[in-house]
This record gives C-alpha cells, sequence and structure tokens, in this order.
C-alpha cells in the first residue's frame, strides 16, 4: 500500500486499536491538511483519546498506518515525531518552574542557549505568561497552566500541535475567552492543529474541520456548517446541536420532494436522493426553523397540528414543548419577539416548515 | 522489626532482653512486680535454658521436693551478670540459684550483687579445693577443648600451640566470642609454661593472636560452636566439652576432641542479694552436691560432677567425658577463677575491640 | 461562613477541652497517655539518668563516647556498614519499586506479595538461609566450585561482607514502599508529555521520573538508614565476630562488663541520632503517606 498524501498532509489510513473485546478505534481513515484546525468531536469514550495518543505515538496501531508527508511514522517514537502536545490536566512538570517547563523541548533537542531563551521568550510572550515565568506550576491558577502547557507545546514550533481537552477543567467563562486565544495563535502560528473535544460548541466556533466519533468510528466529517446543516445521522443530528425527528413513510416523490405520510398527517420533504417509495424516512428538523402557527396555512409549508406542553423563555428566545400525536414531543424555537397572546401552555398550536428546512438522515 | 534470638544458648542475649535491660531500674518494679508471688517454700533456679531445664528439673528440682516437699522452678531465661544486677538493684529478687560461671561469683559478689554462700550448710569438702567460694560454689565442671573436624585435616592437633600451625593443620579456627580459652590457647603457644600462665599477660596474648587472626572466627552461642565444626566453616576450635561430645556423636565421629590443654573451668551456684528463703535456697545448693544427682547431669549434659566423689563413682563410659575425671583433669589447665573475677570486663573489651579492629 | 465553621472545628482537634463530648475523649486517651509515660518516657529518663550517674555523677560517659578507642571503631563500624546497607537497599529498591510501578496489575499484585513475604519472616530465619547460601561450604561455593569457577571457597560469612549482604536483604522491602509510593504519586501522563515534548525514555527517566521521586529516595534513605543503626542479630550471625554493630556493643557493656553508664550514654546518643533523623524525614515528606500509603 502506498500512501496517497500530498506535501505535509497527515494521513491516516483504516486505523484499528483493540483493548480487548472493545475496539477502541475501528478502522478510522482520515485526511488533514497542513495549517488545518481538525477537531475530534465525540462522546466520552467514543475513542478520540485513543486515536490522538495513536497519531502522537503513544498508543500502538493494532492495524493501519499513519504517514506525514509521504513518510510512513506508524512505528515512529513519540520523541521523533516532532509533535507538540497540550495533555488533558496539562501534565506540567511539577518539579518545573514555567519557564524550564516551556524550555524543556528546547533542551531536549540541544538547541543553543540564546536560542532556548528567545523561543522560551516567544512563546510565553504569546500567551501573556512572561511575568509569572519563575513560579512553578502548582502556584498558578487552572488557566494559568493552561496557557504554560500552550506555550511549551509550541515552543519548538512543530509542524503539529496535539490538545486533548485543553480546557476540560476551566470554567464556562474562561473557556470561551481561551477559545479564542487558541483560535487566535492557530491563525498567527499556522500549524496543524488536531483538536479533541467533547463540546460541540467548542468544535463549532474553533474548527476548519469536524470529525465526529461515535464508538471508535468516524460518524461524519465536514466543515462546522456542513455538519450542523446537513447530518447524515441521527446520531450526529442529535450530537451537535438539537434537533427534532419525524418518522414516516415515502408515499411519492415528485421532482426531488417526497410526499411522506406521518401519524399525524402529510409532510413534504426536499432532497436529492430519498428512499423508494414505501420505505421509511427520518426527517431530522432544527427546532428554530419550526414557526408557531394559531392556524393552518394553505401555503407549501408543512404544517402539522400540537398541543403546547410547556414553555420556558430563554432571553433571545422561546423553547416550547409540543405534543405531536403519533409523533411525541417536538421542541421549536422562536425569537422572543415573535411571542404571540395564543402560545400558552394546553393551546393548539400549528407547527410549521419549509420542505427544504427538513434533513432526511439515517437511523443511526 | 523482630530482632529476637531464641534458641538454648549461653549468655547469648537478645535484643529485646537488652532493650528491656535498658531500662530496667525505671521499668523493673512495674514489671516485676506483676510477677508470680512466691510462696514461701517456693525457690526459682535460673539457667540457659534449652535441654537443661528438663535435665536440671529430672537431676535437682524432683528429688529435691521429694525429700522436701520445697518445690523448685527451673527458668530458661539465662542469669547474665547484666540480668543478675538489675534484678538485685530493682530490689524485688525473684530468683533464688542461678547457674553462673566461676568466676561470676567473684566479679559480681565484689560488687555486693550476691549472697555469700553458708558454708555451715553447703559443704566445702563436697567440691575440689579451690571451688568452695565466697559467694558461689561450684556446680560443675566444664572445658574449653580441642575440638576438630577430621575430615579437613590430615592429622589431629593435639595442643593449643597446634592452632597456630597454620600448615599443618589449615582451615578456620575458633574460640570463644567471650574470651575464656582464648587467650590461654595464645600464652601457651607463645611458650609460656602451663603452670605460669596466671596471671594473664593479655598484650602478649593479643599479639600472639594477631598471628592467625585473619583465620579466627568467634563462635556467640553453643550451638555456633556445633555448626562451625559441623559444616565445616573451621577446621578446629576451642568449644566446649559438652557441645564437642554432642559433635562427635551427631557426626558419627567425624568430629574429634579431647581434653588434652583443655581449659577446665568451675560453673558456680550464685544466689542474688536479697534472694528470699536464703536459707532454703543453701539447703537446696548441698542438695545438689549430692554426687549421685551430679552424676545423672553427666549422663544427660556432659556437666562434670563438681564434687568428686561423683567422678569416682561415674561409670567407665561417663568417666570419659567427665572433665573432673582424674586423668582428664591431670592433662587439662585450671582456669584462674580469681584471676577472672577481677579482670574479665575490662580484658573483654579490649578482647573484642581486638577482632572487631 | 464556611473558613468560620472550619477554623472551628480545627481548633477543637487541636484543644479537645471544654464540653462533655471532649472530656469523653479524654477519658479514652488519658490510660494510653499514662501507659506511654510509665513504660516508655520514664524508662528512657532512667536511662538517661544512668548514663549521668553510672558509675560516677558526671558527663565521664559521653566523654568516653568520643575518645574511647573502642567505640570510636565500633561507631565508625556501625556508619560505614549502615551507610553502605543504605546505598545498596535503596538503589535495589529502587530497581524494584520501578518495575511494581510499571507492572499491569496482576503483575503487581503478585510482585508486591514476594516483596511482603520477608516481613513476616523472623531475622534470624533470614539471616541463617544467609548462611546456608554463604559458607565456605554452602550453595552458592559449591556451586562456583562444582564447575571450576574458583577452587578456594570464597569468604563471605563471618565478615564484613556477609553482614552487608544479610542486612541490605532485610532492608530492601523498607526502601521499596516509600520509593513506590513516590513513584505511584507521579502522574503517568507527565512521562508520555516527556515523550511527546522529545525526550527519549532514558532522558525522560532522568530528566522528570527520578527528580519527582526525590521524596521518596530520600525518605528511603532516612528510614533504612534508621533501621540499620540498630541491628543486632544479623552482624551476630553474619559476622563471625569481626563486626561489632552500636547495638551488639551496648548489649555487651549492659549484661557483660556492666558498664551500664557507658552503654546507656551510647544508647542515648543513638537515641538522639534517630531523633534528629526522624526530624528531618518527617520535615520532608507526610510520614503517614510514606508508611500506609503505600
Ligand atoms: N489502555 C486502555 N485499556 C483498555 N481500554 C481502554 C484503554 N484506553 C482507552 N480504553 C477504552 O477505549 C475507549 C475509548 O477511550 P478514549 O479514547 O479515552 O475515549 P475518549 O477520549 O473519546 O473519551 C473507552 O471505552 C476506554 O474505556
Ligand atoms: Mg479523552
Amino acid at each position: 500500500m502506498t500512501m496517497h498524501d500530498t506535501q505535509g498532509d497527515l494521513c491516516i489510513e483504516n486505523l484499528v486499536k483493540q483493548y480487548g473485546n472493545l475496539r477502541a478505534v475501528d478502522d478510522v481513515s482520515l485526511r488533514i491538511r497542513p495549517g488545518e484546525f481538525l477537531t475530534l468531536l465525540g462522546p466520552s469514550g467514543s475513542g478520540k483519546t485513543t486515536l490522538l495518543m495513536m497519531i502522537a505515538g503513544f498508543v500502538a496501531a493494532d492495524a493501519g498506518r499513519i504517514g506525514l508527508g509521504g513518510r510512513d511514522i506508524t512505528d515512529l517514537a513519540p520523541e521523533q515525531r516532532n509533535f507538540g502536545m497540550v495533555f488533558q490536566g496539562y501534565a506540567l512538570f511539577p518539579h518545573l518552574s514555567v519557564r524550564e517547563n516551556v524550555a524543556f523541548p528546547l533542551k531536549i533537542r540541544r538547541r543553543p542557549k540564546s536560542e532556548v531563551e528567545a523561543a522560551v521568550k516567544t512563546a510565553l510572550d504569546r500567551v501573556q505568561m512572561t511575568h509569572l515565568a519563575d513560579r512553578l506550576p502548582r502556584q498558578l491558577s487552572g488557566g494559568q497552566q493552561q496557557r504554560v502547557a500552550l506555550a511549551r507545546a509550541m515552543s519548538f514550533q512543530p509542524s503539529l500541535l496535539l490538545l486533548d481537552e485543553p480546557l476540560g477543567a476551566l470554567d464556562r467563562k474562561l473557556r470561551v475567552d481561551v477559545q479564542m486565544e487558541i483560535k487566535k495563535l492557530h491563525q498567527e502560528l499556522g500549524t496543524t492543529f488536531i483538536y479533541v473535544t467533547h463540546d460541540q460548541e467548542e468544535a463549532l466556533s474553533m474548527s476548519d474541520r469536524i470529525v465526529i466519533f461515535r464508538q471508535g468510528r468516524i460518524a461524519q466529517i465536514g466543515t462546522p456548517s456542513e455538519l450542523y446543516d446537513q447530518p447524515q445521522s441521527r446520531f450526529v443530528a442529535s450530537f451537535l446541536g438539537e434537533s427534532d425527528f419525524i418518522a414516516g413513510t415515502v408515499q411519492s416523490i415528485d421532482g426531488g420532494i417526497a410526499r411522506i405520510a406521518t401519524p399525524a398527517g402529510e409532510i413534504l420533504q426536499n432532497g436529492a436522493k430519498h428512499p423508494s417509495i414505501g420505505s421509511a424516512i427520518t426527517v431530522a428538523l432544527r427546532p428554530e426553523k419550526i414557526a408557531l402557527l394559531a392556524q393552518p396555512t394553505a401555503d407549501r409549508r408543512n404544517c402539522l397540528p400540537g398541543r403546547i406542553i410547556a414553555w420556558r423563555y430563554l432571553g433571545g428566545h422561546l423553547s416550547f414543548e409540543i405534543a405531536v400525536e403519533g409523533i411525541g414531543p417536538i421542541r421549536a424555537e422562536i425569537a422572543a419577539a415573535e411571542g404571540q397572546p395564543f402560545l400558552q401552555e394546553g393551546k393548539r398550536a400549528w407547527l410549521a416548515w419549509q420542505p427544504q428546512d427538513g434533513v432526511t438522515v439515517t437511523e443511526e | 522489626m523482630s530482632n529476637t534470638i531464641k534458641m538454648p544458648t549461653r549468655r547469648l542475649v537478645t535484643r529485646r532482653q537488652a532493650l528491656a535491660m535498658t531500662g530496667a531500674a525505671a521499668a523493673a518494679p512495674f514489671i516485676l512486680r506483676a510477677g508470680r508471688a512466691i510462696a514461701a517454700t517456693e525457690l526459682v533456679l535460673v539457667n540457659w535454658g534449652g535441654d537443661a531445664i528438663p535435665n536440671f528439673d529430672n537431676a535437682f528440682a524432683k528429688p529435691f521436693e521429694k525429700e522436701t516437699g520445697m518445690k523448685v522452678t527451673i527458668d530458661g531465661t539465662g542469669p547474665t551478670d547484666g540480668k543478675i544486677k538489675a534484678m538485685v538493684e530493682s530490689k524485688n529478687v525473684t530468683w533464688n540459684v542461678c547457674d553462673a560461671d566461676g568466676f561470676t561469683s567473684e566479679n559480681l559478689g565484689s560488687k555486693g550483687l550476691l549472697e555469700e554462700i553458708d558454708y555451715s550448710i553447703v559443704d566445702r569438702n563436697k567440691v575440689r579445693p579451690g571451688h568452695a567460694f565466697q559467694y558461689g560454689c561450684c556446680s560443675y565442671i566444664y572445658s574449653y577443648v580441642i575440638t576438630y573436624n577430621s575430615s579437613k585435616l590430615k592429622q589431629a592437633p593435639t595442643t593449643l600451640a597446634d592452632f597456630w600451625d597454620l600448615e599443618k593443620f589449615p582451615g578456620k579456627r575458633t574460640f570463644w566470642k567471650y574470651m575464656s580459652g582464648a587467650l590461654e590457647a595464645a600464652l601457651v603457644a607463645d611458650g609460656v609454661p602451663v603452670d605460669k600462665l596466671y596471671p594473664l599477660d593479655v598484650d602478649r596474648a593479643l599479639k600472639k593472636l594477631e598471628e592467625i587472626k585473619d583465620h579466627i572466627i568467634l563462635w556467640e552461642s553453643g550451638a555456633d560452636s556445633q555448626r562451625f565444626l559441623r559444616e565445616g566453616e573451621v577446621s578446629m576450635g576451642l568449644i566446649w566439652h559438652t557441645r564437642s561430645t554432642l559433635l562427635e556423636r551427631d557426626t558419627k565421629g567425624e568430629v574429634k576432641w579431647s581434653f588434652n590443654q583443655g581449659l577446665a573451668c568451675p560453673s558456680s551456684w550464685v544466689v542474688p542479694k536479697g534472694a528470699k528463703n536464703v536459707k532454703e535456697t543453701m539447703q537446696f545448693i548441698a542438695f545438689m552436691q549430692k554426687p549421685e544427682l551430679q552424676v545423672e547431669l553427666l549422663k544427660s549434659m556432659s556437666n562434670g560432677p563438681a564434687n568428686p566423689a561423683g567422678s569416682a563413682m561415674a561409670p567407665a563410659d561417663l568417666a570419659k567425658i567427665d572433665p573432673g575425671n582424674e586423668a582428664n583433669w591431670k592433662i587439662q589447665i585450671p582456669m584462674d577463677v580469681q584471676w577472672y573475677g577481677k579482670n574479665y570486663n575490662d580484658v573483654l573489651n579490649d578482647y573484642l575491640d581486638f577482632f572487631a579492629s | 461562613m464556611a473558613t468560620e465553621v472550619a477554623a472551628g472545628t480545627s481548633r477543637r482537634k487541636l484543644l479537645p477541652i471544654g464540653n462533655r463530648q471532649d472530656q469523653v475523649y479524654w477519658l479514652f486517651v488519658l490510660p494510653v497517655l499514662l501507659c506511654l509515660l510509665v513504660f516508655f518516657l520514664l524508662p528512657l529518663f532512667q536511662v538517661f539518668w544512668i548514663s549521668l550517674s553510672d558509675p560516677a555523677v558526671g558527663p565521664d560517659n559521653y566523654i568516653k563516647l568520643f575518645d574511647n578507642r573502642a567505640i570510636k571503631r565500633v561507631v565508625l563500624t556501625t556508619l560505614r556498614i549502615c551507610t553502605i546497607t543504605t546505598v545498596f537497599s535503596v538503589v535495589i529498591g529502587y530497581m524494584i519499586a520501578f518495575t511494581v510501578a510499571i507492572a499491569p496489575p496482576r503483575t503487581r499484585s503478585m510482585l508486591m506479595f514476594a516483596i511482603l513475604v520477608p516481613f513476616w519472616m523472623s531475622v534470624l530465619v533470614r539471616a541463617f538461609a544467609w548462611v546456608t547460601l554463604l559458607r565456605s561450604e554452602g550453595v552458592i561455593n559449591s556451586f562456583l566450585m562444582s564447575f571450576g569457577a574458583i577452587s578456594t571457597p570464597l569468604s563471605m560469612t563471618n565478615n564484613e561482607f556477609g553482614v552487608l549482604v544479610g542486612m541490605v536483604h532485610y532492608m530492601v522491602p523498607y526502601a521499596v514502599l516509600p520509593l513506590l509510593a513516590s513513584m505511584d504519586g507521579i502522574n503517568p501522563s507527565l512521562i508520555a508529555a516527556s515523550r511527546g515534548l522529545g525526550a527519549g525514555p532514558v532522558q525522560s527517566f532522568v530528566k522528570i521520573f527520578m527528580p519527582l521521586t526525590k521524596p521518596g529516595i530520600f525518605a528511603a534513605l532516612i528510614l533504612v538508614f534508621i533501621m540499620t543503626l540498630g541491628f543486632f542479630v544479623t552482624p551476630i550471625i553474619l559476622g563471625g565476630g569481626n563486626t561489632v554493630m552500636i547495638a551488639e556493643y551496648i548489649t555487651v557493656q549492659m549484661q557483660q562488663t556492666l558498664r551500664w553508664g557507658l552503654a546507656s550514654a551510647l544508647a542515648t546518643a543513638l537515641l538522639v541520632v534517630v531523633l534528629l533523623l526522624i526530624g528531618a524525614l518527617s520535615r520532608s515528606m507526610d510520614m503517614r503517606k510514606m508508611l500506609g500509603g503505600g
């Protein structure tokens, strides 16, 4: 087998890691372009860290290969891969000062003293930690430790930076700040970032591309908007943002529009590829795409009747839970400004959306 | 850490005992008072444990109880000088009579730690001349005898001087860690006539020992001396004849020994100062002078009768191993108990330091 | 509010007096304190007093400690043997602890068992086991001579070598425990981080792992050294009279030569040294973690 990668691509082919009966990484293939910000997103235990550790060289592959710029690095020792790494929990060396931590990879590489000093200064300046250079890690706050870990990982200008849930231990407000800083760093450095998180908002806001993991397998790869707007499976649609699901049977297909029978009534659904007539189909629908009406409409919008079970005021918008007979509770969100007097608990309401707003998904 | 040695041995003290000693004076009242209260007619004989407990019991305690009704308990604790001192100073003396070295009677007696022997009860004439000490009375005779492993040596060493002949008698030698015998051997080897040994010229003896120092290991307990000879760790040694007897029997004659130039020593019964029932104790000591009882002990432990009458009545097979037997006595060197009593404490330290350096 | 409550509880722990519950607490502790006083402190004080009063009142015994040739030798022998034993025990203990620390759980519990077994074996049995191996016609010499590796038996017992072997063997498990505790405390991702940042396995060990076990090394050194200072049985059995250490010397002075004053002075000096070392130890690390946590 040859590596079909071009200059600098990190190329993962059919990678497998087996732990007993469990396939932690199950036949994963992926190509990462130089300078890309790629996020591995998935629920806890889905194999993200394992894949990252295989890329870093800490976990040996049971099958498959990893290539970098045409070179097979599958069996290369971690210290020879020249990747920067930010660990879950930072893994700062507790007996070394901030400065020594950041200098560590440079000293290991036997860079001249002056170069080490300059590189440490640059890295610490980047993360605004120069003033705390002589502290020990335990004398720093979580956020500060996080920055030192980043500085250390990039001080030797690695071609690839691997980050395993680097913000997992920070509180929410701080997390958003650091997200922006990491994003900025990425743009300044131009280094490839492979970033692991289980936080979908983090993934959406930072990544060039996201790989969604499920039970060791890739569920879907794409840009944040591709994944959000075009989820291919029930899993992706519900993991990334919220979705309502409406199941039914295809009645007819006419010019790319399928007519679907659901227990609550008929709906239309746009799409390039539809299952054959008579087969089951699931449509995923984002709650914010749904409009709530007091009366059924006569236009070509889909329209299903329901009863409001509960609603919440969420600042910018209102969130409703609506019982639709034969389908179950459906969530809908409307801008707060569009609130209407009839939208009260127990009242009837009509759910309406455009046929192109729904996405056909697999049931997985 | 349990650094405790437990084996039938003379003078081998355990660390725990040493530690107990360290705080003896303070702790003793609390510990000892908790001990058993002693009935008026009950005596305690303290020896060095092991087989000596049942053997002393059979030879002395049982017949005495039969005759007088007084019960004697044998306690195998090991009455070191230090323990006797501790007990006396605690002012709660539970021991009546101790199995001690002959010179202990001089050493401890002169420090006021022992009762005088009451020779109106104990019979001076039932021990050899010079063995009726002021603070102790000879209990049995033992001897440091030349013993060798015949599989290690082509010829038999017969004199103390042979210990210094490394060519004729290759291999390591062993002497007692607590000095008795080694200094005498060195002086004899250096040409001092046997009858002019005492007072020992310690410096001269140590200088002579220096010649073979690298070939000497010291035995601590009787069991050590047996082990060294049996296992061929040494080719020859100066060890208790009681152990030589056992070795010869156990190795079916491979280990051999003789009384020639052995150092014959009296053991003695001593009574700690302040002991209860001193009169009854003296009666017990007198009782133990009976020759037939001492022959019992010669039979069971090879301890030579203190009473010459005992030696005289021993059958031939026992006479052979009796250091007090007339023929054996003549070829041995009698230990000068007085010299040891006066000098032991000082010289022992020099002796140990000599080997440790 | 929260800090006030915390301060309140800690104050009560320090000074358990005042309310009824605390009196009950004292009721339980008092007998223990009394026992300590009677069986421990009083005898200790007595030892100290003997050192100053036997045979005559004054500091003579302590002066002797410094100008008596034999004592100087015993002390030097003890220090030499203890230092060598400590170094070897900690080095060997380090290797064993490291093996245990990186072993998978099942191997680990087997190894731990093997390490702890000697704790249940008396020091006497162990010393004699070494005699069996080391003596001139022992297992090792017979083996070496059987195929002509040596022609005369090696002298491995009844000398300092034998004592060292016996003592190191005894002390290794005591070195392993604090070392293992400190190794277990190391976050494994630190080593991964070091590797990931470019350090090879050896560099990662030297630059990261070793420095992080420093408290454990220090604790092991002091613990082993303290314990070796009091060795008695092993030197007697394996030393053949040629190696006299402090404990034996004290015993001889107590039991044989009746120099209680000198013995007590030496014991007191030894105790002071040990207490100083324990002070250094408890300063350097949490004793409970070191002894119990392993
Ligand atoms: N060393 C290991 N031994 C056995 N199972 C492991 C090991 N490492 C990870 N796993 C299992 O592999 C799966 C994936 O783990 P991981 O990659 O850490 O998931 P994530 O980082 O996505 O939370 C989990 O079920 C985990 O329990
Ligand atoms: Mg993870």
